[in-house]
């Protein structure tokens, strides 16, 4: 059997070439990566506060914490 | 990878020096921009000043009235149950929510830092220097804070408390 041959490289130009490819790719790569967390982590939680404060009231959540005694100077 | 055969590269040397460098810059200006923009227009309805001492807090309340108060920490001795030991204060910062308020921190003696963490607040009290900081805080409640900057024997004995009440 004989043994299987792989292809020559193509040796001239290696690093180039290597460079080439590797910087295209984290190219795209980091704007993937950054169009990922725009939308998947920073548009989410900016939705998660505008939904908090939407219907947020400031004076029922000050009343319990007035009556659950945490403030000196409103008792 | 080895390249044993070194030869010119200068095409490669250029890009890679020159595209990072334009590159920094694209982050840094509207870095800049951003930063400065964070320091102009507030137009704070309040104003208190912050003088830290050793080993304590004093605030000015001088916009409506001259109310002016000292604030130290609560000794184990005198806490009551619900206290929290190391960060309740005889006289908390009392101030109103919804409204941007701004704090002039200064020192009477050596280097402290007015902190509130849970407020997004830090700021250097420096002798002879006037910092400033403005906070609009959306949330009533009690927000504890320490004081940030080495300032002596007592440095994690005088703890910032304000209280935000609509």
């Amino acid at each position: 059997m004989a043994p299987e041959v792989l292809p020559k490289p193509r040796m001239r130009g290696l690093l180039a070439r290597r460079l080439r490819n590797h910087m295209a790719v984290a190219f795209v790569l980091s704007l993937g990566v950054a169009a990922l967390y725009k939308f998947r982590v920073a548009d989410r939680r900016k939705k998660a506060y505008a939904d908090f404060y939407r219907n947020y009231d400031v004076m029922k959540d000050f009343e319990e914490m007035r009556k659950a005694g945490i403030f000196q100077s409103v008792k | 990878l080895t390249n044993t055969s070194i030869s010119d590269a200068q095409e490669m040397e250029t890009i890679w020096t020159i595209l990072p460098a334009i590159i920094l810059i694209l982050i840094a200006l509207p870095s800049l921009r951003i930063l400065y923009l964070t320091d102009e227009i507030n137009d704070p309805s309040f104003t208190i000043k912050s003088i830290g001492h050793q080993w304590y807090w004093t605030y000015e309340y001088t916009d409506y009235g001259g109310l002016i108060f000292n604030s130290y920490m609560l000794p184990p001795l005198f806490l009551e149950p619900g206290d929290l030991r190391l960060l309740d204060v005889d006289n908390r910062v009392v101030l109103p929510v919804e409204a941007p308020v701004r704090m002039m921190i200064t020192s009477q003696d050596v280097l402290h830092s007015w902190t509130v963490p849970s407020l997004g607040l830090k700021t250097d009290a420096i002798p002879g220097r006037l910092n400033q900081t403005t906070f609009t805080a959306t949330r009533p409640g009690v927000y504890y804070g320490q004081c940030s900057e080495i300032c002596g024997a007592n440095h994690s004995f005088m703890p910032i408390v304000l209280e935000l009440i609509p």
